[in-house]
């Protein structure tokens, strides 16, 4: 069981390992060794928010870790769901819910019921989610996350920057990165990956840019790393990429995958 | 107190063919200043051997989900033995755990990729397959595992019931109804009024992102060829109105395919 790692300052990864076979999706064909699926919490004075909950199988990590940081030091924990409707994102919300006091639950759709899935509807274990405000910051404690749907996506999907560390939380995006052994930390300054493995990865979640006009998607993505400084890459699926110039070079990465796509389609 | 957002229509469940019954619920969804309604559908399809359930409805629609069944199962039925999940995302597969534990004896069919992760303790109940494939109920009656046309997650497969000839499609023929003219639990045929196109955008908004940078032909040309190949009567989308004229439907939905990019 993995303990949660600082990644910078106040944000926190939690989560657990999973064998990157053939059972799971995201990683794409090919894959091997051991995918990280994370989730993060945010600490800022005596407020916090669990950025996704990650999926039941790693639920005793989750539950565990949680477990260690918040102990006394918040009194205020809200859970923030990047995409509502895929279990990565919402798979341990009920489980959190019902062992932890969680003021509040964000997602895109405010719908009753909607995270409890396991068992019969129960009380206290589920609660209304509040609609992601798109015009609104996340607040924690006294730093403001900036919400925005990312040009790159499936589902409805928001990304999460926090510019006082350079963190991007960036969803089901740049999860190309894994692990050859489960006992390494998901976090890396360094990484050495193939193009084929990041257009594998890439294309596993959105195999629809081999029949697109990526001209939108190369753009707009291009424009968020020109405009903003961000220091860290943290996925929920895949290694945390730490440092401005691995952030860059798998940026570049990602852009070049994206560039090959509609191409892919024609071969 | 009703909820809000969750409704029980009280057409279902419906009897589509025999053999083939709709159950679900209906969710209300602010559009555009309106508020329209979309189906989280439910498909139970039965040989004289087993049935199988197409998809679980999300986990908000457990207790009308259940509720339905047991009266379908009430009526008279083969045991369930199979359930079907045309994709791996919280609407179409957010009840499966309920599912295995009310029915113990049943497995999981199809993609199932990931479903361990979400899952876990259930793994030697699931039953990976592909385009194909096929489940036979018995009388005639199988689930014959086809390419899904209309997809977003990878994991999504159709289906096709060569006995009934029912076309399962999953995210497939997706758009809204509306509440106020009484639309909910009626067949697409029963509602002249309703505007596939416009209705169908909803979904491009919500589900479909990637239509607004896709040219649609390629697709509907893969629709063309997929209902040219078997004789489907019936097409059984999970969220849209169940079609039974198809030749007729598939010309609308096709056009709000074509208009999808330019509505959102």
């Amino acid at each position: 069981m993995q303990d949660a790692i600082e990644i910078a300052d106040g944000i926190h990864r939690l989560g657990d390992v999973s064998p990157a076979d053939s059972r799971i999706v995201w990683t794409g064909e090919g894959a091997t060794g051991f995918a990280p699926v994370n989730c993060y919490l945010v600490v800022d004075g005596r407020d916090a928010v669990l950025i996704d909950t990650g999926v039941a199988a790693h639920r005793p990590a989750i539950l565990h870790q949680l477990e260690r940081l918040l102990t006394d030091r918040v009194d205020r924990l809200r859970i923030f769901l990047t995409r509502q409707i895929e279990f990565d994102s919402f798979g341990n919300a009920a489980a959190i819910v019902e062992r932890f006091p969680v003021e509040a639950v964000q997602g895109h759709l405010p719908w009753p019921g909607w995270l409890h899935y396991e068992g019969p509807p129960g009380e206290g274990m589920d609660m209304p989610i509040v609609q992601i405000d798109p015009h609104a910051p996340l607040v924690v404690g006294e730093r403001e996350l900036d919400v925005f749907p990312p040009p790159l996506r499936l589902l409805q999907t928001a990304w999460v920057l926090d510019r006082r560390t350079g963190t991007l939380f960036c969803s089901d995006a740049f999860g190309h990165v894994l692990l050859d052994d489960p006992s390494q930390p998901p976090v890396v300054d360094h990484a050495e990956v193939s193009p084929e493995r990041v257009e594998a990865a890439l294309l596993a979640k959105s195999k629809w840019l081999m029949e697109a006009d990526v001209t939108f998607v190369l753009e707009e993505l291009a424009a968020i790393f020109e405009r903003e400084d961000v220091h860290a890459l943290a996925p929920g699926i895949g290694c945390v990429l730490r440092g401005p110039d691995v952030v860059a070079k798998h940026v570049e990465l990602v852009l070049d995958a994206i560039r090959r796509a509609p191409l892919g389609a024609v071969r | 107190m009703s909820d809000p957002v969750t409704i029980d229509p009280p057409q279902l469940p419906r009897t589509i063919l025999p053999g083939l019954v709709w159950i679900g619920a209906c969710t209300r969804i602010p559009y555009r200043g309106e508020m329209v309604h979309s189906y989280h559908a439910v498909y139970v399809l039965s040989g004289t051997d087993s049935t199988l359930i197409v998809d679980t409805g999300p986990p908000k629609d457990w207790a009308i989900v259940e509720r339905h069944l047991d009266q379908v199962l009430a009526d008279g039925c083969p045991p369930v033995r199979h359930l079907v999940p045309t994709h791996t995302e919280s609407p179409h597969c957010g009840n499966l755990g309920r599912l295995m534990r009310k029915f113990p004896e049943a497995e999981v069919s199809g993609d199932v990729r990931d479903l361990h992760l979400f899952f876990p303790g259930y793994e030697e109940r699931l039953r990976p397959r592909g385009v194909g494939e096929r489940i036979d109920l018995g009388g005639g009656t199988g689930y014959e595992f086809v390419d899904a046309v209309i997809r977003d997650i990878d994991t999504s497969l159709w289906g096709y019931d060569s006995g009934s000839g029912t076309l399962f499609t999953g995210d497939g023929f997706a758009y809204a109804h509306h509440h106020g003219a009484d639309q909910c639990g009626r067949l697409t045929e029963e509602l002249p009024e309703l505007k596939i196109d416009e209705l169908s955008a909803i979904f491009a908004e919500y589900a479909l992102y990637w239509m607004r940078f896709t040219d649609m032909r390629g697709h509907i040309q893969r629709l063309e060829q997929l209902l040219a190949s078997r004789p489907v009567n019936v097409i059984a989308p999970g969220h849209g109105s169940p079609i039974v004229d198809p030749a007729v439907t598939t010309e609308k939905v096709k056009a709000g395919l074509l208009a999808g990019s330019d509505i959102i």
